[in-house]
């Protein structure tokens, strides 16, 4: 609960910062205010992140204009079948100098790490990176090496190209806090897309010239320090959360336990999930306090890739999206299922 | 010209051969054979009119066929076939009848079964008989099980769905405006638990669904939809912040925020607009 003072000036510079960073990233990204929005809430809670899209939406352009933006390191794995676990951890090599086993850091080791079609790989890897998401420390040879601080990984994986890919399975899933599905852009916003990309022009190289990218007019200049980033992440501690809210959490996800079309409900850390994600929302939103929107608007990337329909409902047509719905629908029509 | 001596030898080896393929009735062979091995009876006659295997009963130790019956005078010449299926000495002839149905009056065919099993073999005890008539009974039990799913079948199918149609009429679910009438009764006689304030804040998110037509929309989108109506945004918002803002004025009267809400009547709360 934000009381004293120094709390509301701490929640006043989180607010500052975060308007900074949207107007960065609005610079070079045409709305997806919502992927914003999550991408902020996952970086201020330290809850990973799930992008599902198809190709061409802009998540890595936006993970990448994110970590310029408060200057952390950034890294990027393109997740293929051949990949092996060593390929992102690392591992021991020896010196052929000094006949000594050196150890090279794989490119885990980052601030913020984009896996980009997390489902293409086999499961030894998947298992690799989740086990390291959730330990936040990995082991070369028989060394532990703790991940460097903050450490959020941003995973994108696409619907529509299923053939040769390894779905994750739901105790995997679980480790995202949050699995946000992207939409097309706003016949507005595509207009705005194209207009920029026309005026984007070309660039000397060598002796050459390229077209130029959306990459290319990145600015290198940070808004802010991880310093600042701490600062938000202290204020989403402090956004206070009533009782009343924590009531409407718990019968949310008590209901999807309890629903006839579900084989498999949400587990306690999605409850968690909602309350954390919620407390950075109102902290986006310039509140020092939780309101039932925050819940409602981050139900559906927090419990949707937890639950599993049965066999019934698959057949009925249902869909995780609409049985969702219908429970929150119900929720003010019946008494407490608590 | 054959010599005398030559002669002679091939009479002796014709009248040996011949003694040997002679009929059994006239050499009086035993027959015997192993147990479950087909034995073969050629070329013996057995007088009267033609012969045929006695039907086969469940627990014949015999099992005979007549291969081939070919009249022979006012006799039968017969090719037979027999499988003892116990060991001992048997006679052929009580396997054997009359085609036309006339006394058989055989002489005695004898034939031994021989047991592979050594002597002093311990036999397996006799199957005992359960309560169904036949080893297994599979076939009643076929049916009674088919019988007691066609039940349970029919239960299934009437017996729930009226203790269902029971349940719905004598528990009958408490409308929204019920439900939302017990709860601002109680905030106006201030005996409301805390632990309700959520089912309340529910419910009035639900009823301004229905009166503003939101129920189809997406939750969030709904509560924001709320929030910039004129009617019900004001109240909403006010109670959002009484009830999440630690830092609201907790002096608002819960009851008199809540009271226009009172005056509606139950049919135009569970109406769609």
């Amino acid at each position: 609960m934000a009381t004293g003072a120094s709390d509301c000036s701490s929640t006043q510079q989180a607010v500052e910062f975060i308007a900074k960073i949207r107007e960065r990233i609005a610079t070079v990204v045409v709305g997806q205010d919502e992927v914003v929005e999550r991408t902020l809430i996952s970086l201020f809670t330290g809850g990973h992140l799930l992008l599902q899209g198809v190709p061409g939406l802009a998540k890595t352009l936006l993970v990448s204009v994110l970590s310029k933006t408060i200057d952390l390191d950034f890294a990027r794995i393109q997740f293929t079948i051949d990949l092996l676990p060593s390929d992102i951890l690392g591992s021991e090599i020896l010196d052929q100098k000094t006949s000594e086993f050196k150890i090279l850091k794989g490119p885990i080791f980052t601030n913020l790490l984009l896996a980009d079609e997390i489902n293409r790989a086999a499961p030894k890897v998947q298992g690799a990176l989740l086990e390291a998401m959730q330990e936040r420390k990995i082991t070369i040879g028989n060394e532990n090496f703790p991940l460097p601080a903050p450490f959020l990984v941003i995973a994108t994986q696409n619907p529509i190209e299923q053939s040769g890919t390894f779905e994750l399975p739901e105790a995997q899933l679980d480790r995202f806090m949050l699995c946000h599905r992207l939409t097309y852009p706003t016949p507005d916003e595509e207009k705005e897309i194209l207009r920029r990309n026309s005026a984007l022009g070309i660039r000397r190289q060598d002796k050459g010239a390229v077209a130029r990218t959306e990459f290319d007019i990145l600015d290198d200049q940070p808004v802010g320090t991880a310093d600042d980033l701490i600062t938000c992440m202290h204020a989403v501690q402090d956004v206070h959360v009533s009782d009343v809210f924590m009531d409407h959490v718990v019968e949310l996800v008590n209901r999807t336990r309890i629903h006839p079309a579900l084989e498999v409900g949400c587990s306690p850390r999605a409850g968690i999930s909602l309350l954390k994600s919620s407390r950075a929302r109102a902290l986006i939103n310039g509140r020092h306090y939780v309101v039932p929107e925050d819940m409602y608007s981050l139900a559906a990337d927090v419990i949707l890739h937890r639950i599993r329909l049965n066999y019934e409902a698959l057949a009925d047509g249902l869909t995780g999206q609409s049985v969702l719905h219908s429970i929150m629908s119900e929720m003010g029509l019946t008494t407490s299922t608590i | 010209m054959m010599k005398p001596r030559l002669t002679m030898v091939i009479l002796v080896a014709v009248a040996l051969s011949s003694a040997i393929a002679l009929p059994a009735q006239e050499s009086g062979e035993l027959y015997s054979q192993s147990v479950g091995k087909a034995g073969y009876i050629k070329e013996i006659i057995l007088p009267g009119s033609e012969l045929i295997a006695k039907p086969l009963e469940q627990e014949s130790e015999m099992v005979v066929r007549i291969i081939q019956a070919i009249p022979h005078g006012d006799s039968f010449r017969y090719e037979i076939q027999f499988h003892g299926l116990e060991p001992g000495s048997h006679d052929l002839g009580d396997w054997l009848e009359r085609k036309d149905g006339s006394g058989s009056n055989l002489p005695e065919i004898p034939i031994e079964i021989l047991s592979l099993l050594p002597p002093g073999q311990v036999e397996p005890n006799a199957l005992e008989t359960g309560w169904l008539p036949r080893l297994g009974g599979y076939r009643n039990v076929l049916i009674g099980a088919s019988v007691l799913w066609g039940l349970v079948f029919l239960f299934l199918l009437f017996g729930g769905r009226k203790k269902d149609e029971i349940a719905e009429e004598t528990e009958p679910q408490e409308s929204l405006a019920d439900l939302l009438k017990t709860r601002l009764d109680a905030v106006q006689n201030d005996e409301m638990p805390k632990e309700q304030y959520a089912e309340l804040e529910r419910m009035l998110l639900a009823f301004w669904r229905r009166r503003l037509g939101l129920e189809s929309a997406d939750t969030a989108e709904a509560l924001r939809t709320i929030h910039e109506n004129p009617e019900a945004g004001p109240l909403m918002k006010q109670l959002e912040q009484w009830i999440h803002n630690p830092e609201s004025d907790k002096h608002i009267n819960l009851s008199v925020l809540l009271e226009p809400l009172r005056s509606i009547p139950a049919n135009e709360a569970e109406t769609v607009s």
